[in-house]
């Protein structure tokens, strides 16, 4: 019977730390929603093509959610490589300046930021950003035939 | 009583780890492309004038001239450039007022005819089986040239569009 109340006590901490994590970003969740894949579209072998982060067709997009004027992190888990046809994979690389921020959400306004590292954005007032990222894939000479692709994962959080 | 607190703590914990998962997020979206394969092109029949007098003009009509065949993605738009078509064999012995056909098909009844020039480009789009065609004649003109066999490639360039 004695050791009931110590273990309630901790219950305890853990309810008034739970809340306080959330009223500290105003309890609004923060969100990524992948809006249009990076597409370089046909490639033929041995010809390096390069998208840019201001493509306003090609380039990747991921739209923002998070606490109004609210600095957030971001970091990219970008594929060294794509996958194609019968397992084969097909280079692609990212540069110091392949990603953008966007407070505002559109493509001419970025802020580039290096997408191999993590970045240090502020949501604009209505809590809103976006992200653009370019790329190069480098197919092979030899490199076979037909469709390939990968993932990239973008990842935000609060300080 | 101890059990009570235990079931407390468990349903407060998992409250706490919800919470956190609202100070993170991720999104993922795809890098994609096509890679189309390498474009070939192969001379599959020569422009053959036979054997002509010293003196002479022969002209082969592209359908019964010099046949490539083009091998790339089915359905892809390309460029089909007469990169070189030779003025003569010989001395004194000419070549020249070239035809083309081109066709999806591998055979020129029902293909289109065109005007080949040096350096000038053809816009086509490969069949879906990935395959095109191409034929080109000329006419021969001899006036005086050298006894002997005489030959002089054709050239064509096939990039996609």
């Amino acid at each position: 019977m004695r050791t009931a109340p110590p273990l309630l006590a901790l219950g305890c901490l853990c309810l008034l730390a739970s809340p306080a994590s959330a009223q500290g970003h105003g309890g609004r969740p923060i969100r990524v929603l992948g809006v249009r894949a990076l597409t370089f579209g046909s490639l033929i072998a041995g010809a390096p093509s390069s998208v840019l982060r201001t493509d306003p067709a090609r380039a990747g997009q991921f739209d923002l959610m998070a606490q109004n004027r609210e600095v957030v992190l971001v970091s990219f888990s970008l594929p060294s490589a794509m996958s194609g046809p019968a397992g084969a994979s097909l280079p692609v690389m990212f540069s110091g300046t392949d990603a953008g921020f966007s407070q505002e959400q559109t493509i001419g306004d970025q802020v580039a930021f290096d997408p191999r590292t993590t970045y240090t954005g502020t949501m604009s007032r209505q809590g809103r950003a976006s992200i653009f990222l370019g790329g190069t894939a480098m197919p092979a000479f030899n490199q076979p035939p037909g469709n390939y692709s990968g993932t990239v994962t973008l990842t935000i959080a609060y300080p | 009583m101890l059990l009570r607190s235990l079931a407390a703590l468990t349903m407060l914990t998992a409250a706490s780890a919800g919470s956190a998962a609202h100070a993170q997020s991720s999104g993922s979206a795809v890098v994609q492309l096509t890679l189309l394969p390498s474009l070939t092109v192969t001379g599959t029949q020569d422009l053959e004038f036979g054997t002509v007098a010293g003196f002479s003009s022969t002209t082969v009509l592209a359908r019964d001239g010099g046949r490539f065949t083009i091998q790339g993605q089915s359905n892809a738009p390309v460029v089909i450039e007469m990169t070189q078509l030779p003025s003569s064999l010989a001395p004194n012995l000419a070549l020249g007022a070239w035809t083309g056909l081109h066709n999806r098909s591998p055979g020129p009844g029902s293909a289109t005819a065109f005007a080949p020039a040096p350096g000038a480009a053809l816009s086509a789009v490969l069949h879906n089986n990935g395959r095109y065609f191409i034929w080109l004649g000329a006419t021969l003109t001899a006036t005086g040239a050298p006894l002997g066999p005489h030959s002089a490639p054709i050239v064509i360039t096939v990039g996609y569009n």
